[in-house]
């Protein structure tokens, strides 16, 4: 095992839809080092945000499924790892922030309370201090 | 000649209003001369007929491809060819029923609580000759196949002439509903402004009357002839459909081919006869046979309380006497429930095939 | 300046509220007047006919009731009364019809409660569930019941549950005990053929709304960001969704309002001899009795007004957005 931090060995993340399979992610390996900065860069639809989903199991799985690889996080295969186990992991120690906050936060709570939802869950901190928190994060 | 037509919007809008006039015409005749020349149900149908064959008939077969398309989509969904094979076996059976089975209004007390076929029924008789009730076992015979009422009347014969009254009620007033709603919906949505906060404020008017609550009110203030029924019924049924057709027309109002006619000095009526409604129609189209089961179980259920015609055999009428029958036959209460259901199913599932059918996002 | 957007909102809508009242109580107004006087006549028949002076008596009620007055003052005399409470005399119960409303409302009250917590709950939880787990058996299953349960009659379903439940098995009696204390557990028994008569309806169309209704928030964005955060599913579906999924479904149970639930519950009413107010106005139909279907017509036509201000005003207070319209 090599000190990478992030190790994704072959991912192949699938699409089957009605009018055939979309091979989203096909073969691709890299890697990521501890304090390194790694971008993915590419035209629309080349599979970018489709190999960052793959990482947390996030894929929407009737149409797609990651059908092969490994992905290696600390020694483990996040591929291969228990849901709860990948849970802790995910807003935890691998994040992910979305393009597009008109969409990707949900429309009827408050910014604020999502922000704080997402601290409760992973610093155990109380409703009041976690406001607190989420607040001096937006300033 | 010429210039009239294009004012209403085309040819066949020509003819769809010069037929209307005429049959107003016959119908104003019919009122004023001692000959009856139609009977009520006569006028409905004729109109029925005319529309459906304007605009129905003739779209389908001038667009044959896309006919084409629509019934192959439609035919894929296997519940939906039930649905419309059940509806087809309906329409026969109300149109030539009645020639092959008994009249259903023929009282018989000797044959009264005669079971179906392959049923039999413990019943006690006051049998003359001891002076005591006895009990019996009467089995169904074939002269009654579903058997018969409390009052002997043949329960085929009146489950038929139920099949009649319910699909008639079902279409027309169906029809009439329809009518008002898209009319309401498309000029409301194509006027705007105050015109069309007019409307909308009507139609939040009525709707707020409960529907049935409303029906049975003016029948009872308007009398029970079958014909009001119908009548009744479209007029009170419409505000769902124009409320929905008034969204279409309003997402279609402001894509461009609506503003290019307009630029182009197409006046209103033309706007609203020749565009928006011919592509409003496809919604009409899914919602009218999604409403059919509701107003026929509408016409049902006021003839189950006693608001239907009473010169008519309905399956509510039946189902009513059934009721009180409960314990000494109880397939009077059985069979026109059977047939009610499965009649709303099968427009039911005929009109989701229908609407998935036209739907261009579902894959079907 | 947001207190006054939604302060503005519910004031704007209570004035509209108070529009459409006008306009319901205006078009019973005309109907009654435009209809064939039959049942005015039939009504003004039977009262005369109990007394020993016909004429006089039909010339009092004429003067009573204004049927002498122009049209405009017998408008303004008809709101007046309504206004004041005055909703005219049953004479077939020879009570006040406001009497009557208040001896009565409550078993329709009772029942219609009843029947929409029923079916509301069991809908919403089972529509949920069946989107959740899409494509499997219990989908299909609800699904399919679900259709079977919007067609089916629900007149005839009472009859038939009457049929196997109290003539063929004798668990339940045939007709509803009016002597029954309301709050009690025999009192509860006696409703659970008619709550599931009216209920198995509604339950069938709430199942489908709520189904329909998570789906189209379930393949959305900010469930996929709930996740990635490392919610546990069940917060992500039991919060998340479901507070986006239950604003059109309660807005479609409200408005529904006035056309299941109030034409059910007259039938079931009538079904199951339940005095509730849908009874009443059956029973004073058959006796001409014109102002008790007057007002009971009246009286749907407003809890639905009322039913559908409290649902837009709740509307505010489940959606953020709309405040700021």
């Amino acid at each position: 095992m090599n000190n990478n931090l992030l190790e994704i060995k072959k991912l192949k993340t699938y699409f089957f839809t009605a009018k055939g399979v979309v091979k989203a992610v096909d073969g691709v390996s890299f890697g990521l080092r501890q304090g390194e900065n790694l971008c993915l860069v590419g035209e629309t639809g080349c599979g970018k945000t489709a190999t960052a989903l793959s990482i947390l199991r996030l894929i929407d799985s009737p149409p797609g499924r990651i059908v092969g690889g490994e992905i290696w996080y600390h020694g483990e295969d996040l591929l291969k790892c228990s849901t709860k186990r990948l849970r802790r992991i995910r807003g935890n120690r691998i994040a992910m922030i979305f393009q597009d906050p008109q969409f990707s936060l949900n429309p009827v709570f408050t910014v604020g309370d999502q922000i704080a939802e997402h601290i409760k869950l992973h610093l155990k901190l109380d409703p009041e201090q976690a406001m607190e928190r989420s607040l001096y994060l937006m300033e | 000649m010429e210039r009239i037509s294009r004012k209403v919007g085309g040819m066949r809008n020509f003819v769809f209003i010069g037929l209307v006039m005429a049959l107003v015409f016959v119908f104003l005749l019919d009122l004023y001369l001692v000959a009856q020349i139609l009977e009520l149900m006569g006028y409905f149908y004729l109109f029925f007929v005319i529309v459906i064959v304007l605009y129905g008939i003739y779209p389908l077969y001038v667009n044959r491809r896309l006919t084409k398309y629509y019934w192959d989509r439609t035919k894929r969904h296997r519940l939906s060819i039930f649905g419309l094979g059940f509806v087809i076996f309906l329409v026969v059976t109300a149109l030539i029923g009645p020639f092959f089975t008994q009249d259903p209004t023929r009282v018989n007390f000797q044959e009264k609580n005669l079971p179906p076929v392959n049923f039999s029924m413990q019943q006690s008789v006051y049998d003359l000759k001891t002076g005591q009730f006895i009990t019996r076992e009467t089995p169904g015979a074939w002269q009654h196949p579903l058997g018969t009422d409390d009052k002997g009347r043949d329960m085929l014969a009146m489950l038929v002439s139920g099949a009649r009254i319910s699909l008639q009620v079902g279409l027309l007033a169906t029809l009439l509903a329809i009518l008002i709603g898209t009319i309401m919906g498309v000029v409301s949505a194509y006027l705007g402004g105050m015109a069309d906060m007019a409307l909308m404020r009507f139609t939040d008017i009525m709707m707020t009357f409960p529907f049935f609550i409303l029906l049975v009110f003016i029948v009872f203030l308007f009398g029970q002839h079958l014909a009001f029924i119908i009548l009744a019924i479209g007029l009170t049924g419409w505000t769902g459909t124009a409320r929905l057709v008034r969204s279409e027309a309003l997402s279609l109002r402001t894509r461009e081919f609506i503003m290019a006619s307009k630029s182009l000095g197409a006046s209103d009526t033309r706007i609203i006869f020749r565009h928006l409604i011919p592509n409003v129609l496809s919604s009409v189209i899914v919602i009218a046979t999604l409403s059919i089961p509701g107003i026929i179980l509408a016409e049902a259920a006021l003839s189950f309380i006693g608001l239907g015609d009473p010169t008519v055999t309905s399956w509510g009428m039946v189902l009513n006497a059934g009721q009180r029958s409960l314990d000494t036959a109880w397939w009077v209460a059985v069979e026109p429930g059977i047939m009610l259901f499965l009649t709303v199913l099968a427009f039911n599932f005929l009109g989701d095939g229908i609407r998935d059918a036209f739907d261009p996002r579902s894959q079907v | 300046m947001k207190r006054g957007g939604l302060q503005g909102y519910i004031i704007r809508r209570l004035i509209y509220a108070v529009l459409i009242a006008f306009g319901v109580v205006t078009i019973t107004f005309i109907l009654l007047r435009v209809g064939p006087t039959s049942p005015a006549d039939k009504y003004l028949a039977n009262m005369s006919a109990r007394t020993q002076d016909p004429a006089k008596v039909v010339a009092a009620i004429e003067a009573r009731y204004g049927l002498d007055k122009p049209i405009y003052e017998q408008y303004f005399d008809y709101l007046v009364n309504m206004a004041r409470g005055d909703w005219g005399w049953s004479f077939s119960t020879s009570l006040p019809v406001v009497k009557l409303i208040q001896r009565h409302w409550v078993y329709s009250f009772q029942l219609i409660l009843l029947s929409m917590l029923f079916s509301a709950t069991l809908g919403i939880l089972i529509g949920l569930y069946s989107a959740v787990k899409q494509y499997t058996r219990t989908d299909y299953f609800a699904t399919f019941f679900s259709f079977i349960g919007i067609s089916i009659p629900n007149f005839w379903l009472g009859i038939m549950l009457i049929l196997v439940f109290s003539v063929q098995l004798g668990w339940f009696k045939t007709y509803y005990d009016t002597s029954l204390p309301m709050f009690s557990l025999a009192n509860l028994k006696a409703l659970i053929l008619p709550v599931i008569t009216l209920g198995t309806g509604m339950m069938a169309g709430y199942t489908r709304y709520a189904r329909s209704a998570t789906l189209d928030n379930l393949r959305k964005d900010f469930v996929r960001t709930a996740r990635a955060k490392g919610l546990p599913e069940r917060v992500v579906i039991g919060k998340h969704v479901f507070r986006n999924a239950i604003l059109p479904i309660i807005t479609i149970i409200m408005f529904d309002l006035s056309g299941v639930v109030f034409g059910g519950a007259y039938l079931t009413e009538i079904i199951f001899g339940i005095p509730g107010l849908g009874r009443v106005s059956f029973n004073a139909i058959f006796a001409n009795d014109y102002p008790v279907v007057v007002t009971i017509t009246l009286i749907g036509a407003m809890v639905v007004l009322l039913t559908n201000l409290a649902t837009d005003i709740i509307y505010t207070w489940l959606d953020p957005r709309i405040r700021y319209d």
